[in-house]
């Protein structure tokens, strides 16, 4: 895979152990130790991932560049080291029982790697090119380049990825359901963390300055993940703690640009937004620690727009050694927000003689307002009993409430998740790995929209990873879940999945098919309120969405600085969840009424270290045909073309600092229908972003213009997308 | 260097169309009648709701107050104008006497607590003589527009004040 000869590697074989060792290691085993180091400047390689192949060893290196496997096996074995922005490189070490093996990787930089390793496609670390199905992944250098306020902002631009008012949906798996029910499942460090009763995604509960990583696995991910990973699955990854003291602090500024056409200004002042982020984070010995907290106060864009948050996030790692490693997460958020649900129609404001005021609201709704917290708390633990066999488990609770505020009414929900699950990982021969696991959630809602229920539900699942002769690997997967609401009428899923990758030179195939299922969630089953004057009932009797989903995907270099990926995609849904008028449209029910097919092709290049190593580039195109068969129309709120086309021109000027230009350019076609105001005029999203950055000594300034043509266009029916939108972010970091 | 001549003005091109922009308000109504409501003055906190009504006549006595032959949707009380176009349909064709914006208290409304919970805020004019009520006439097949108003909070008048002396008596 990589030629040997590229390595600059030392290998120094002690035949006997070292003072500084504690301990000799057991028979059959021998401790494994060494450095990674940049080909560059022989700097060491901070957070580069190392893992002896084919066990379950695997760690970080720290701030040094160090690593340590104190029982490693004593047989001949491969050691990988991987780090974004570096070739992977695996080192093979020659047999050595009883041995104290020392060896310095040397990763040779290579500007196009952007994430050697990934962990969300199969539950452990994986390197990203023997991934079964296609994982787009916003890295660090990502976030910052584009200083983005929440995390849904940093991956809305990601190929195939499409968020309107706040639901993701990916390659056309969800379109827009007024905030009920996501066909795509948020981890927050590989643990659940949708919405109890709602099943949505809170994209503000981590804060985006403490998050290392995004990768966002698009396609069927329930035989891994079981409900709501029907569409995809989105993993955010928080920042690795280094051993030393450091401290960071980001404060935003910025404000939106008046609308372009005089009839719809409406302010006197320009809406402005800032906000700040601290965090401090130390390692003792196996422990290490992160604080951080923050808060945003934005006017907003609209009228009774104005939105206040503050979150904080407490990260305790143990590390003891490579064996044994545990996690402790806690994150809390609260949010004051005026609520904007549709734009003013002329009649119901000061309309100035328009049709609509896209920047104001209904009059009678002014002051309406949401309270919206949440606290997460997670433990995850993997302890690794040899170098075949390793445990993991994780405990986790996720509270959410918000309460409504209107002129007469209120409306408020309570719901808690609370999860636990036990698995194990065992590689019983080289190039074969079995995860096994056993998961619990009990979801429980106390509302006077959703009444009081709870959804319980256990699962099972196993999958078994080979390789397959030289270049292949073949992957066989199935989970059963059983759910019950109100802890009655069990109902069982199976959720299995084939998936396969293999290389032709220098091209990596890669082909998954699978099922995939979606319990509702408890709103959309037992909603009851009256909303714009029509009754919405629940629907107790609700059914599980399910679909079966495949991917033919393939990945080829063209040239030393260019990287193409294709993917084929195909998902064939059955009962899709829709809000239908019933009782002759007196009411609105949710209820299983679409089959549907969603098909595609994901179209990806990337280019780095043109120009004389200035430019870095990339172009992504998804075409999407999503048919309502049910009702043979187009399934609303799909654009049939999403295109993005970034690029950043890097210059290291001396004495001055690294300074970046760049920009990002977005189009989503007009969707062919909409579910409501099918009658107003629509429009393709075009949005161009520009940036400058410059950076030195651990400072870094941003200055970015989003939608810098100032376009005006909607994602929802009424509800208008930012204007052009000004921001200035300064980070510093010690 | 192609490719970032390409890369640049691919988005400049993306940006060419501005996307949504006004679209004027109707000015007329296919049947019904519209017009504009300036707001003058403070909204009383004991407001209901303020909303244009219609009738045939002037009311002659207390009982034909709530007797409307038409009424718009609740008017958006916020600065400045207020359009109400097309909200008072179906309306049939003929003249209406009294077109008005009323502010309602708030409370029950029925035919013994209306003169106490309407005020009149507005009256339509006669544009030629302002000191008297204007006529608004619907043409058969058609709808009327320009009926104009000011509804002025500072000065709100009990209803039964536009009733003949002897119908507010009784």
């Amino acid at each position: 895979m990589r030629a040997a000869a590229l390595v600059s590697i030392a290998v120094v074989a002690a035949a006997t152990g070292t003072a500084a060792r504690a301990q000799r290691p057991a028979a059959g085993l021998r401790r494994v130790a060494g450095v990674v180091v940049s080909a560059t400047d022989s700097s060491p390689v901070a957070g580069a991932s190392v893992a002896i192949i084919g066990t379950t060893l695997r760690m970080t290196t720290a701030a040094s560049g160090r690593f340590e496997f104190p029982r490693a096996p004593a047989d001949m074995l491969d050691l990988l080291a991987a780090r974004i922005g570096f070739e992977p490189e695996i080192l093979s070490l020659p047999a050595g029982s009883g041995d104290d093996t020392t060896v310095t990787v040397v990763l040779p930089p290579n500007p196009i790697q952007v994430s050697p390793v990934v962990v969300t496609a199969s539950r452990e670390e994986h390197l990203a090119e023997e991934s079964p199905v296609s994982v787009s992944v916003a890295t660090e250098a990502d976030l910052a380049r584009r200083a983005t306020i929440g995390v849904d902002d940093a991956i809305a631009r990601m190929p195939g990825v499409e968020i309107q008012g706040g639901q993701i949906g990916l390659r056309g798996s969800s379109g827009y359901s007024r905030g009920l029910g996501s066909r795509v499942l948020l981890l927050v460090d590989g643990v659940p963390a949708n919405e109890a009763d709602r099943d949505g995604i809170d994209w503000d509960l981590l804060p985006v300055t403490e998050v290392e990583r995004v990768e966002v696995v698009k396609g069927t991910a329930s035989a891994l993940y079981g409900s709501s990973a029907l569409g995809g699955v989105v993993n955010v990854i928080t920042r690795a703690i280094p051993d030393a003291l450091q401290l960071r602090a980001r404060l935003l500024a910025g404000g939106y640009a008046d609308p372009a056409y005089a009839p719809w200004r409406w302010r006197t002042s320009p809406a402005l937004f800032g906000g700040a982020d601290l965090s401090l984070s130390r390692g003792i010995g196996p422990v290490r620690l992160l604080l951080s907290g923050g808060g945003l106060s934005n006017q907003g864009y609209r009228e009774n727009n104005d939105d206040r948050r503050v979150h904080g996030l407490a990260k305790l790692v143990l590390a003891s050694s490579p064996q044994l490693q545990a996690e402790l997460v806690g994150a809390a958020a609260d949010e004051s927000y005026g609520q904007v649900l549709l734009w003013c129609v002329q009649g119901q404001c000061d309309d100035r003689g328009q049709a609509y005021q896209p920047f104001r609201v209904d009059s009678t709704t002014l002051g309406n307002r949401t309270r919206s917290t949440k606290y997460l708390v997670q433990a995850t633990g993997r302890q690794s009993l040899s170098p075949g066999v390793a445990l993991r488990g994780r405990l986790s609770w996720y509270r959410t409430s918000f309460d409504d505020g209107y002129r007469s009414s209120s409306d408020r929900a309570l719901s808690d998740r609370l999860g636990g699950e036990v698995g194990a990982e065992w590689h019983p021969r080289e190039g074969r790995v079995i995860n096994v696991g056993s998961e619990a959630t009990y979801a429980a809602v106390s509302s006077d929209l959703f009444g009081d229920h709870s959804e319980t539900e256990l699962a099972w699942y196993a999958e078994d990873e080979s390789a397959v002769g030289a270049s292949g690997r073949v992957t066989l997967g199935v989970r059963v879940d059983a759910v019950a609401v109100d802890a009655v009428a069990w109902n069982a899923i199976a959720s299995p999945r084939v998936a396969a990758t293999w290389s032709w030179s220098p091209v990596r195939f890669r082909a998954s098919v699978g099922r995939g299922f979606r319990t509702p969630s408890l709103a959309e089953r037992f909603t009851a309120t009256a909303a714009q004057g029509i009754q919405v009932i629940p629907n107790p009797n609700l059914q599980d969405e399910s679909s079966w989903s495949g991917e033919l995907g393939a990945a080829a270099p063209a040239t030393r600085h260019l990287v193409v990926d294709a993917a084929l995609f195909w998902s064939q849904y059955q009962q899709l969840i829709e809000p239908e008028l019933v009782t002759g449209g007196t009411e609105i029910q949710f209820t299983n009424v679409t089959r549907a097919r969603v098909r595609g092709l994901d179209l990806t290049a990337r280019a780095a270290d043109l120009v004389d190593g200035h430019l870095t580039a990339s172009l992504a195109w998804t075409w999407l045909d999503a048919q309502d068969l049910t009702n043979d129309q187009p399934l609303a709120f799909r654009p049939r073309h999403l295109a993005t086309l970034s690029a950043d021109w890097l210059s290291d000027v001396a004495g001055v600092g690294v300074v970046t230009f760049g920009f990002d350019a977005r189009l989503a076609s007009r969707p062919a229908r909409v579910e409501i105001f099918e009658g107003d005029r629509r429009v393709a999203a075009r949005t161009l972003d520009v940036r400058a950055a410059w950076q030195r000594r651990g400072i870094a300034l941003v200055a970015k213009v989003e939608n810098a043509f100032n376009y005006i266009y909607t994602l929802v029916p009424r509800t208008l997308e930012p204007p052009r939108t000004f921001s200035l972010a300064l980070t510093f970091e010690q | 260097m192609r490719i970032a001549v390409a890369a640049v003005l691919l988005p400049l091109a993306l940006g060419c169309d501005g996307g949504l922009g006004p679209e004027p308000a109707a000015t007329a109504c296919s049947a019904g009648i519209c017009g504009v409501v300036h707001f003058r003055g403070a909204v009383p906190d004991s407001t209901d709701y303020v909303r244009v009504v219609v009738y045939r006549t002037v009311p002659d006595s207390l009982s034909q107050l709530t007797a409307f032959a038409g009424f718009s949707d609740p008017l958006p009380l916020g600065p400045g104008s207020a359009r109400y176009t097309c909200c008072i349909t179906p309306l049939p064709p003929g003249s209406y006497a009294w077109v008005l914006v009323v502010w309602k208290k708030l409370g029950l409304l029925d035919v013994t607590s209306a003169p106490a919970l309407l005020r009149v805020a507005g009256s339509y004019l006669e544009p030629a003589d302002t000191t008297r009520l204007g006529v608004v006439t619907i043409p058969l097949g058609g709808a009327t527009g320009g009926v104009d108003m000011v509804a002025d909070f500072g000065r709100l008048q009990s209803i039964s004040a536009f009733l003949p002396p002897a119908a507010a008596a009784r």
